[in-house]
């Protein structure tokens, strides 16, 4: 029963730059402090800052594209600049990446509740358990999507901040220096995989038909991804400067031990709560990978909504979540997908972008004119 | 609406599937308090519950774990009653002894005894010999830190003498033992009398390649009481050494570590002995390269309040008495600062984390020399100090001479 | 797609074998009142064959002409009908005055010149007619004469007007409304004296023709809104409306949810600050309960108090609400977690107590909290019932008894009785019954959640939850407005309760057509600084 159609049918800048936020905010506040300790020791902040803001670029990029063709989709656009066929194709590849992206996110965050909360739980029932609760909230409309984001934003951004703040008190500066690092390995390799937790704000792209300005939504996207980007870094500043590059390396989940060491009061174990809490920002990204790939499918189907390609998506998510046998393969499949991802995810909507440049030569289109 | 029904359709599915995997009622746990480790004397038989014959490395090399589990029923909720805890008869908790090759062995081993799945979701305290720490311990952490239930303020202690002995102390002051040497431990830290150093920070310490761990070092006096007696001091895993009670607080300075907590007694000539208690410490350290080596210069400030004055003849204090003592004792205290870090030096032991200052400040000093932790602790051993001891005397208590 | 299985088993359905009101008085049609006055009252004497309470007063009008007074005897006001009608009809008058009648319509001058009553009109329709009577009005037939004069002489028994039951306020209004819609609309109007106040009336229900009327603001409802609600209004093809509960359920948006979207209230100023919001309210004959819509999530835990008392004082009062409303869905929850599968996050000493507390109960802790939960709500189903002098009597010893003898039987932790009691005391604190009730049901999954998964089952149970509310709208406004969507002014009064003179802004989630509560540039009356020498006005003197 939606009777009304008027504002609460777009949605602000605002709301725009906190899908991207609570997007980005997902898995890595557990593991991308090992991955970028590993790579620069205690150069991490810094590698984590720069390949934030190089993700951002792209989003950004991807923002542009939106702007400049305001009142449709990437579904949309992207037949038009290179054709039908060829955007379906990638398109598709988009889906299907996405779709293997949620199960092996989900996979992760099974893993870490398994070792961690849940000893005995089979993994499955946990990894089925998210899937279930994305699926069945995948079936919404774009506004409700957004919706959910902004709801939990303050939910995700809050843990992180006091987690953060928390265990300050058991910080030494030394442990960040020197900022560059004692032995930087490889920045261009952590750069790309750090820069792939930006990926999943892609979904962006659907919201193009109900953006209430879509002038805005550069500035927006920028605003929210520069908001995960001070987290993430937050984050790797407190535990570097907690544990030292040295000991984070050894350390399967350092931010969970970041909030295990920080006690409030009596002493007691906070990570429990903080992994409870840790689950929305989980959700808030496997949703949004997962609401691309449903709303995706029902695009290139031409269906009417999205609750039939919901459904039936998630028994594919679970298959996904179990492609990788054990943990190290796990490591592995996402560190590849990383990858692989990042040539997608800059590639695609650059050559989108330049060929919007060079067909519309850097002007609007007119229905953005219509729209403005 | 129909997604809520159809979640709630799953769910009760999925519970009717599955079951409580991980239901482990409270008191159905055995919640293990504190732990001992020891060196087995070598006579127990082996339990065979993880091995039929030991792995060759650790052939010969058991150990013996001391367990302290609490026993629901016996701690009685609320406020205890007129009787206190006694009443009920008997310790709160169970004490259990086991042998192992090592601690998951020894635990395993410990689950063959006991009914109840051992949980150590409430380990505080965990006691090692003097003997184990010697021959190392990072084999031993290993397995703590592996275990996602082990917490990271729990309290790592070194003991002088059998540390089965501190699991079956009973002091009337807690009702639980080992929660007794856990207060005791942590009031001491909120005292200014040892810096906070949970497993979690010794741990840290352990994989640092420019600092050296170290742990409280505790013993037993008169059956009942545990003393806390210094620092234990390690170095390549392994412990090295001690100090003495009061090197704590010259350890505390050189890291200017507050609240204070310790006094210094020294018998200032033409005045007397005289107590002087350090409440607040303030400490700037520089490093510099010199020659190839470190060059550490430490500026320790002290703010002391007189607690005590023994003295014969009780004449007023003067200006230059308060010059007096403030001289004499910069001049004392400095001379136990600058014998605690030579007494490091010599063990090569380097608790104070100096080596990740130059990590951090001289990377590429650091880059050239070091590459792992014993290339620090070589070069720490050469390493120069220049050691400043500023006290200043704030009060001197209710009495006025 | 709901609509296909109904199409498919329409068959099976029996057809309705008493015809409702209408269908009987088809038959009439169009037919205009007869100018034989004997054959009106066949007419009625028929469609009331087998009702006993129907009059009719046979009279002559100014001595001269035939006439009849038709009324339910049981409805009427005898004594109007005495003063009003028969003595002034039934009065000798002069002989020129006879002329005069005899020589006009004889049913213009008695309305226009003899009646003194407010309320009547002349009605020709027959069909009009009889529907009259069975509201308490009056009939008056004069023979010869095609129409007849409808009076209205209804009088029906009511309470007076007390404070409410349901939705008492320390500070504030002490008025409720009762079940007679005329009063509760008189009420309503009392507090909005303007012409912006509309009030559509019709009749709902197919054979109760229960009075409805739907109020509003003209000039700041949105009318989409407006329109919305008398469509879904129309809809609803049912006998009759009992009370504001079946409207309820008719129009609300999910029926199948568990929150309420729907506000329902007993005050007329409630009513009227809904109103000046933009919202829409429902009222109906016999029911002391308005409905209020559009509805967010918010204004269940609002209450008049909060807006009477002063801000940080409300604010303080609504927070420790909050906490209770939080406290009682997910306590319980929280308790069988932590017992269960995460006790690492209780203080060790206090989990070895707990443990002891626990050791003799034979039931995991999961199941004591179902026990005892479940025999907590039978305890206060138990109470609603019963008289109030006993309710109260038995909730205490019920709770005392039943506590004391769960721990020693060993049935219970004493925790868990002091967690039940806070669950409970949670439940009782938020206003809205229906809401409490919501997450007092909600609970139970949460507890099974729980039980099964721990904090993250509970964490999951959290989240469907919160999807759940975030997907519900109520007449197009999104639930959990103001917050999701994101507006800071409805913001100042969602977690605390903003100053008066804050609150510039109505709901945006409304769309009310005048959006401004107050002007944009006035604030509160501007303090007087009068014992301040210095500044502009000192400079001025010093000239």
């Amino acid at each position: 029963m939606n009777d009304t159609g008027r504002e609460s049918a777009t949605i602000s800048s605002f709301q725009l730059g906190a899908v991207v936020a609570s997007s980005i905010l997902g898995i890595g506040v557990l593991t991308l402090p090992r991955l970028a300790a590993l790579a620069v020791d205690s150069g991490a902040p810094l590698l984590t800052f720069a390949g934030m803001t190089a993700g951002m670029l792209f989003l950004a990029g991807l923002a542009w594209l939106m702007s400049r063709h305001p009142g449709s989709s990437l579904f949309r656009f992207s037949e038009q600049l290179i054709g039908k066929a060829p955007a379906r194709v990638f398109n598709g590849l988009l889906i299907l990446y996405f779709l293997v992206v949620t199960g092996i996110t989900a996979r992760q965050f099974g893993e870490a509740v398994v070792q961690v909360l849940l000893q005995k739980t089979p993994i499955e029932i946990v990894v089925s358990f998210l899937i279930l609760l994305t699926g069945l909230t995948c079936r919404r409309d774009l506004v409700k999507f957004v919706y959910v984001h902004q709801f939990y934003l303050p939910l995700i951004l809050l843990p992180g901040i006091i987690v953060v703040a928390v265990s300050m008190q058991n910080a030494e500066t030394v442990n960040l220096l020197p900022i560059l690092g004692n032995h930087p390995l490889r920045w261009g390799d952590e750069l790309v995989q750090i820069a792939a937790a930006s990926q999943i704000a892609f979904v962006i792209a659907l919201l193009g038909p109900i953006l209430r300005r879509p002038r805005g939504a550069v500035r927006a996207t920028a605003i929210g991804a520069t908001l995960a980007t001070l987290l993430y870094t937050a984050i790797i500043i407190a535990t570097i400067a907690v544990f030292g590059a040295e000991e984070v390396k050894l350390l399967t989940y350092p931010t969970l031990e970041t909030a295990r060491s920080a006690s409030l009061g009596s002493g007691q174990r906070l990570d429990a709560l903080f992994l409870i809490v840790w689950v929305i920002s989980i959700f808030t990204s496997v949703y949004s990978t997962y609401y691309f790939c449903a709303y995706g499918t029902r695009e290139l189907l031409g269906l009417r909504d999205q609750r039939l390609t919901a459904t039936f998506g998630m028994p594919f998510v679970f298959a996904a979540a179990f492609l990788p046998l054990n943990i190290f393969e796990l490591y592995r499949w996402s560190e590849l997908l990383n990858l692989y991802g990042a040539i997608l995810f800059a590639g695609y909507p650059s050559l989108l972008l330049l060929l919007s440049l060079i067909r519309r030569g850097g002007k609007r289109t007119k229905e953005a004119e219509g729209h403005a | 609406m129909r997604s809520l029904l159809l979640a709630a359709l799953a769910l009760a599915g999925a519970l009717l599937l599955a079951g409580c995997w991980d239901r482990q009622e409270l008191e159905d746990r055995a919640l293990i308090l504190g732990m001992a480790i020891d060196e087995a004397d070598g006579e127990e038989a082996d339990e065979h519950a993880t091995h039929l014959a030991p792995p060759p490395m650790v052939k010969g090399k058991k150990i013996r774990i001391t367990a302290q589990i609490a026993i629901p029923g016996r701690v009685p909720l609320g406020p205890s009653d007129s009787g206190g805890g006694g009443k009920e008869g008997g310790m709160p908790v169970w004490v259990v002894r086991v042998t192992g090759y090592s601690i998951d062995d020894a635990l395993n081993n410990l689950q063959q005894e006991i009914a109840d799945p051992r949980s150590l979701i409430h380990l505080r305290v965990i006691v090692i010999s003097e003997k184990i720490a010697r021959d190392g311990v990072e084999d031993l952490n290993d397995y703590f830190r592996r275990n996602s239930e082990v917490r990271h303020s729990t309290w790592l202690l070194v003991s002088d003498i059998e540390a089965a002995r501190l699991m079956n102390v009973a002091p009337p002051l807690e009702r639980v033992p080992s929660l007794y040497v856990l207060s005791m431990i942590e009031k001491s830290m909120e005292m200014g009398k040892f810096p906070k150093e949970y497993i979690g920070s010794f741990w840290t310490a352990e994989s640092s390649k420019g600092q050296d761990e170290f742990l409280p070092y505790v013993s037993i006096r008169q059956k009942e009481n545990i003393l806390l007696k210094g620092i234990a001091l390690f170095s390549g895993g392994r412990m090295v050494g001690h100090t003495e009670p009061i090197e704590i607080g010259a350890y505390m300075a050189i890291k200017g570590m507050n609240p204070g907590g310790y006094s210094s007694f020294a018998q200032v000539p033409d005045v007397g002995a005289i107590m002087l208690n350090t409440f607040r410490r303030q400490t700037e350290t520089d490093i510099d390269i010199e020659d190839g080596v470190p060059h550490i210069s430490i500026k320790v400030r002290l703010d002391t309040r007189i607690e005590e004055r023994i003295d014969h003849k009780s004449d007023e204090f003067t200006a230059s008495d308060y010059r007096k003592i403030k001289e004499y004792s910069e001049k004392k205290l400095t001379k136990i600062l600058i014998e605690f870090v030579q007494s490091t030096q010599k063990l090569k032991s380097d608790p104070f984390g100096f080596g990740e200052a130059v990590r951090g400040q001289y990377p590429r000093y650091w880059n050239r020399h070091v590459s792992q932790k014993s290339d620090w602790e070589r070069l720490y051993a050469k390493a120069r100090f220049d050691i400043e001891c500023n006290v200043y005397i704030r009060r001197e208590g209710l009495k006025m001479n | 797609m709901a609509g296909s299985w109904k199409q498919k088993y329409k068959h099976a359905r029996k057809p309705s074998s008493v015809p409702v009101l209408d269908d009987v008085l088809e038959q009439y049609g169009t037919m205009k009142g007869s100018p034989r006055l004997d054959e009106m009252l066949r007419i009625v004497k028929e469609v009331y064959a087998e009702t006993d309470d129907l009059s009719i007063r046979q009279l002559r009008l100014f001595g001269e002409f035939d006439a009849a007074a038709i009324f339910l005897d049981t409805m009427v006001d005898k004594q109007v009908i005495n003063e009003q009608l028969l003595r002034p009809l039934m009065a000798e008058v002069s002989p020129a005055r006879l002329e005069k009648l005899r020589n006009r319509r004889l049913i213009d001058i008695v309305l226009s010149e003899e009646l003194h009553e407010v309320n009547a009109y002349a009605e020709s329709n027959v069909v009009p007619m009889l529907q009259a009577l069975s509201s308490g009005r009056t009939l008056l037939c004069i023979a010869g004469s095609h129409d007849a004069i409808v009076l209205q002489t209804r009088k029906v028994e009511k309470r007076a007007i007390e404070q409410p039951q349901t939705e008492q306020v320390i500070r504030g209004p002490r008025e409720g409304y009762i079940e007679v819609l005329d009063t509760n609309l008189s009420l309503l109007r009392n507090r909005l004296q303007t012409t912006d106040l509309c009030i559509k009336l019709a009749p709902l229900g197919q054979r109760g023709k229960t009075r409805t009327a739907v109020c509003y603001l003209k000039s700041i409802a949105d009318p989409t809104i407006v329109d919305n609600v008398l469509k879904r209004l129309m809809h609803i093809k049912t006998d009759a409306i009992l009370d504001a509960g079946y409207i309820e359920q008719f129009i609300e948006d999910q029926p199948f949810s568990p929150f309420p979207q729907i506000q329902n209230t007993e005050r007329p100023d409630k009513t009227a600050a809904a109103l000046l919001e933009g919202r829409v309210a429902i009222l109906t004959e016999g029911s002391p309960f308005a409905l209020i819509v559009p509805t967010f999530f918010t204004q269940f835990y609002q209450t008049l108090d909060d807006y009477t008392e002063r801000f940080l004082i409300g604010s303080l009062i609504r927070m420790v609400r909050l906490v209770a409303l939080v406290s009682s869905l997910i306590f319980p929850a929280l308790y069988v977690s932590l017992i269960s599968f995460n006790p690492e996050l209780i203080p060790t000493d206090f989990a070895v107590a707990i443990a002891g507390g626990r050791a003799g109960v034979p039931f995991p802790s999961f199941v004591e909290v179902l026990i005892i939960e479940g025999s907590m709500e039978v305890l206060r189903e138990a109470t609603i019932r019963l008289p109030q002098q006993i309710g109260g009597a038995l909730s205490i010893v019920g709770v005392l008894v039943i506590g004391q003898a769960a721990v020693s039987a060993g049935f219970a932790s004493p925790i868990m009785i002091v967690i039940v009691a806070l669950t409970t005391i949670g439940s009782f604190a938020t206003p809205a019954y229906n809401s409490a009730t919501a997450l007092r049901m909600l609970r139970f999954p949460l507890i099974i959640l729980g039980g099964t998964f721990g904090l993250f089952g509970v964490m999951i149970g959290v989240l469907f939850i919160a999807n759940h509310m975030l997907a519900l709208e109520s007449f197009g406004a999104p639930y959990l407005s103001p917050f999701v969507p994101g507006s800071w002014q409805g913001m100042k009064d969602m977690f605390m309760r903003g100053p008066i003179w804050w609150m510039r802004k109505r709901p945006s989630h409304l769309y009310p057509q005048d959006s401004d509560r107050l002007p944009p540039d006035s604030a509160r009356i501007p303090m007087e600084r009068t014992l301040h020498y210095g500044g502009k006005e000192g400079a001025d003197r010093h000239e």
